[in-house]
């Protein structure tokens, strides 16, 4: 997994990346500097529960990808069936392209967690 | 036929060279620009309009819909065909009417460039030619004047990484991430701009600008006792400074705490934090007793603004759209016919999303949130933070409309919110008065 992650913070404009599960559990990651991986895990999981709450709201159930932007950087969630994939990335990039990315390395994720299961 | 060597021009080296290097800079220009570099990438159209008809056209567009998107396609038109004064006048006046609005700074800064254009293009040159510190510092100092920040860190960055012993650049980043800080108040900015000067400083303790504007950062910090051993490091080198020798006693004078600096800034930011929500408070409080804070309200339109959201609708597909109040009230609304979804859940909806959403933000130093995006197997929520409003639109999953929703949400913020008349209380408040004092005769009578 952190192989995976590492790869995705290759991209130019990606400053870290994590799998936290619903719950917040951290499964790994690879956040770079001045990113703590508590805050991360905090800010995601609220979002996931706020989220998945408010679109109840609205007789929906779950979601699969969020995008918050806000002044200084973006966070993205990625669902990838064991957990979400938090991205947090430069304000300035251009998402769209950096979402192909995100997943790209929720594919390989999964299919990493189809075999350790299956094992 | 060239005039120098008398052969025909196709011939000459001389006439090719210059004709290729002018096509170079024509090509780096406007790619500088964001012009388009051929006339193959310009669109192509079977009848042509003229840029007079063009001019126009847009002129009217502005009369008839005046709004800072009106107003910039105009700009941008001059622009178009280098007419820069006309183009500046008329985005100086829109900023003054419109200061909010994103287009009009974008613009700006596009004219503050053109018209350093020459600059920008002599310092790239010594960076490129002769690299010195100064000349990155130069390039960031232009940057910095047209207002693009991260731009003149990013030529800072690149210089610190050819010369890691410059001062004047270690400054540079200072300076920048203090007016940013000055600016946002986020505490890294402030962090990172000590551990620059400080830097600048350890390389040369005889720097009087670093010297002093690190004094200067630990007295606005309340960091005393730093500030005194700086300053007297400083009057070593400059023993008949008046005003460090002012500064000291000032320091002196102070006497207070001396935490660590990075405390200290920290404790100014959550400070602030709550002050923040302090005011925050106290409008909520005034907005339940009826009476709502501050000179600069805006009072929008709910008519117009349902009627400019149901367009949206159409052009993209959307299911529903709404528009919130700053007190998380509906202010606007509008959905497709027969659609069940109940407009008063997305907006309740959209207002959980914000506000969660936006602390957890702040709380990681990623600023306030501007806009949110959800994607599932409904299709696409989108929500936009406009100078306290929200506009929320929930559509289909094509990507198509997830961008013209984008653009139709920026449409409605420009038109609709951000030129909404301010609200003048005084005159409010008069204009009840004659009520009361016309319904006492009649009272009487």
């Amino acid at each position: 997994m952190r192989d995976t992650l590492k790869n995705l913070n290759q991209v130019v404009g990606i400053n870290g990346s994590m799998l936290v599960t619903r719950d917040g559990m951290v499964v790994a990651s690879e956040l770079g500097e001045g990113l703590e991986e508590e805050a991360v895990a905090a800010l995601a999981t609220s979002v996931i529960r706020t989220t998945t709450r408010a679109l109840r709201k609205i007789n929906e159930e779950g979601f699969s990808l969020f995008i918050l932007t806000a002044s200084f950087g973006r966070l993205a969630l990625v669902d990838a069936e064991i957990a979400y994939l938090v991205v947090v990335t430069e304000r300035t990039i251009n998402i769209d392209a950096t979402i192909l990315e995100m997943q790209s390395a929720v594919r390989r994720i999964r299919k990493k967690a189809r075999i350790t299961l299956k094992d | 036929m060239c005039q120098e060597t008398g052969v025909p021009a196709f011939l000459c080296q001389e006439s090719n060279d210059r004709r290729l290097e002018l096509q170079e800079r024509r090509t780096l220009r406007c790619s500088f620009l964001g012009e388009p570099t051929s006339m193959s990438e310009k669109p192509r159209r079977k009848r042509p309009i003229t840029p007079r008809k063009m001019e126009r056209k847009l002129t009217r567009a502005y009369k008839k819909a005046p709004g800072p998107s009106s107003l910039a396609a105009l700009a941008e038109h001059y622009l178009r065909y280098q007419k820069f004064d006309r183009a500046r006048k008329l985005v100086e006046e829109g900023l003054l009417k419109y200061p909010e609005s994103h287009k009009l700074r974008l613009l700006e800064q596009r004219i503050k460039r053109t018209d350093l254009y020459e600059e920008f293009l002599k310092a790239g040159q010594e960076i490129t030619e002769n690299p010195n510190p100064d000349a990155y510092a130069n390039l960031a100092a232009l940057y910095r004047t047209v207002g693009d920040i991260d731009k003149a860190l990013e030529t800072c960055a690149a210089g610190l990484a050819k010369f890691p012993n410059s001062v004047r650049i270690y400054l540079n980043v200072a300076e920048l991430r203090i007016s940013r800080y000055a600016r946002d108040y986020m505490p890294r900015d402030a962090v990172i701009a000590l551990a620059n000067l400080e830097k600048a400083v350890s390389l040369d303790d005889t720097d009087y600008a670093a010297a002093i504007l690190l004094s200067e950062f630990y007295m606005a910090v309340g960091a005393a006792e730093s500030a005194i051993h700086a300053l007297k490091k400083l009057l070593v080198s400059h023993p008949e400074d008046e005003h460090a020798q002012e500064m000291l006693d000032k320091a002196l004078e102070m006497s207070r705490r001396d935490e660590p600096v990075e405390d200290l800034v920290r404790d100014i930011s959550q400070k602030r934090r709550m002050a923040v929500e302090a005011g925050l408070l106290c409008y909520l409080e005034k907005c339940v007793r009826g009476v709502q804070d501050g000179k600069v309200r805006r009072r929008i339109d709910a008519e117009k603004t349902s009627k400019a959201l149901t367009p949206a609708l159409e052009d993209t597909g959307a299911r529903a759209m709404v528009v919130l109040n700053p007190d998380g009230s509906l202010a606007a609304e509008a959905r497709q016919e027969g659609d069940p979804i109940n407009t008063e859940a997305l907006a309740l909806a959209t207002r959980e999303i914000h506000d969660n959403t936006n602390d957890y933000a702040l709380r990681m130093d990623l600023g306030s949130f501007e806009s949110g995006e959800i994607e599932g197997p409904f299709g696409h929520i989108l929500v936009n933070s406009v100078e306290g409003w929200l506009i929320s639109g929930i559509t289909s999953a094509r990507p198509s409309n997830r961008e013209r929703m984008r653009k139709r949400m920026q449409e409605v913020a420009e038109d609709c919110l951000l030129t909404a008349p301010v609200i003048d209380e005084a005159q409010e408040e008069e204009e009840e008065k004659p009520d009361a004092d016309t319904a006492q005769p009649d009272q009487g009578a």
